[in-house]
């Protein structure tokens, strides 16, 4: 009975995660398509919220990845699980507050990793697995990104560069609409899945599926998808106006290229079950499209804030998640300490969203930098 | 580093694809939007539009099949 009720409160929590996780993640997919207009805000969110949706139906390779390539799954315990989507979660609002677009995918494995360590110590997580499937992908994609946006950018100006500007930024518009809606569907397709192998690695330590056999159960599919498609269209505004706008201001060509370049790149890595950070990769895409038309149109020093943020991502959420998993011990190995983080992080949420709130109301109080 | 750590083959192939796929269809919906353009100035002037309306209609469809080509590759594996 116990182990259901703690079973029931990770699951809670998972979905939880997978909503904020599309909440932040919104500005990675839509941010291109509302600063060059090619769609009005609402739609291009409640577009990418659909198409999100859908893109976590299409492959569960990288569930599979984040459910068993990191940590031994015999030592996982769902107070594990819960601690490691706490570490996340928190890291996520943290970013979302201070407007940073850092990724949720780390943060999920570094919170995840933080727990382990602290439960069943280093052996029982696969660093091998952490350095070949997360980290080395993770330095390659965004450089990849930013690398195949510059190539794509250069080529439609050497083609284009002669005609009159005004057709052709609406013709790269209009392409914004097939562009920008692969990288919503690459992006469900990526992302849904992380936490689809979170739940179902919960699922393999309550004993309702063999560590032996891994799958993913149909309901914690569309559970993962509708949590993802809810926090999409629930939408990260504070984030989009990073994105769109304090890296590069970006034309419709450009906008074009940093798409198309993002959304292959996450679709190779999914299809090869690489957890990317969508984050990352679109940034990297944006960059790339800015920088191949003048080094000085990126502005550096956001990025290089975002980058910092990457670089804490993984080591903040893995402390966060350890301490969850260690106050949480304290209460013994039934659902009492698990609930009692939980409100914790509620009232800090209550806190953070209400500061946030009073912020935007009062033109006079201090607003987070977001650079 | 181990090649067996790191599965270099499997980068590899996402490094090729990511590239490749992104210039590809860079290139296609350049040519079409290049074809869309000259086919309207030229029939604003009275010129024969159909060299440059069909390059526009074959490298926008291109771009289609690319994208769609690439979401059944990704669903099947």
């Amino acid at each position: 009975m116990e182990s259901d009720v703690l079973l029931v409160v990770v699951i809670v929590t998972a979905i939880a995660f997978d909503f904020t996780n599309g909440f932040h993640d919104t500005a990675n997919v839509v941010a291109a398509s509302i600063s060059t207009r090619a769609l009005p805000p609402r739609l291009a969110v409640a577009l990418a919220s659909l198409l999100n949706f859908a893109g976590a139906f299409i492959s569960l390779k990288v569930a599979a990845t984040v459910g068993s390539g990191f940590v031994d799954t015999g030592q996982v315990t769902m107070m594990v699980v819960f601690a490691g989507l706490i570490g996340a979660i928190a890291w996520n609002l943290a970013t979302w507050y201070l407007g940073l677009p850092s990724s949720s995918s780390h943060a999920l494995i570094g919170g995840l990793v933080g727990s382990m360590l602290v439960a069943s110590g280093p052996d029982a997580v696969d660093w091998e697995g952490l350095l070949g499937k997360l980290i080395v992908p993770a330095l390659i994609a965004p450089v990849l990104a930013f690398a195949a946006a510059a190539a794509a950018i250069t080529i439609a100006y050497r083609i284009l560069g002669r005609l009159r500007p005004g057709p052709v930024a609406r013709s790269f518009r209009h392409g914004q609409l097939i562009s920008g809606s692969l990288l919503a569907l690459s992006h469900g397709t990526n992302d849904a899945q992380k936490t689809m192998g979170v739940m179902t690695l919960a699922l393999v330590a309550h004993g309702s599926i063999s560590a032996t056999n891994f799958h993913v159960p149909t309901w914690v599919v569309v559970t993962a998808a509708s949590a993802i498609a809810l926090g999409t269209f629930s939408g990260g505004w504070r984030i989009i106006k990073t994105m769109g706008s304090r890296i590069i201001k970006m034309d419709p060509a450009q906008g074009f290229a940093a798409q198309s370049a993002g959304a292959t790149v996450i679709l190779a890595a999914s299809a090869a079950g690489y957890p990317l950070s969508t984050t990352h990769v679109i940034s990297g895409g944006i960059m790339g499209a800015g920088a191949a038309k003048r080094l000085s149109a990126v502005r550096w020093g956001i990025a290089g804030n975002i980058a910092v943020a990457w670089v804490l991502t993984l080591p903040a959420a893995a402390a966060v998640g350890a301490l969850a998993y260690a106050v949480a011990r304290v209460f013994g190995t039934g659902p009492l300490g698990p609930l009692l983080v939980s409100l914790v992080l509620l009232a800090a949420l209550l806190v953070v969203f209400a500061r946030r709130l009073r912020a935007t109301r009062s033109p006079s109080a201090p607003v987070a930098s977001t650079s | 580093m181990s090649a067996e750590i790191v599965e270099a083959g499997r980068l590899l192939e996402v490094v090729g694809f990511g590239l490749g796929a992104t210039i590809g269809v860079a290139l296609l919906f350049s040519l079409a939007v290049l074809g869309t353009v000259r086919a309207l100035d030229r029939q604003r002037a009275g010129a024969a539009t159909l060299a440059y309306g069909t390059l526009a209609a074959v490298c926008f469809a291109g771009c289609l099949a690319a994208a769609g080509y690439g979401l059944v590759l990704l669903s099947s594996k």
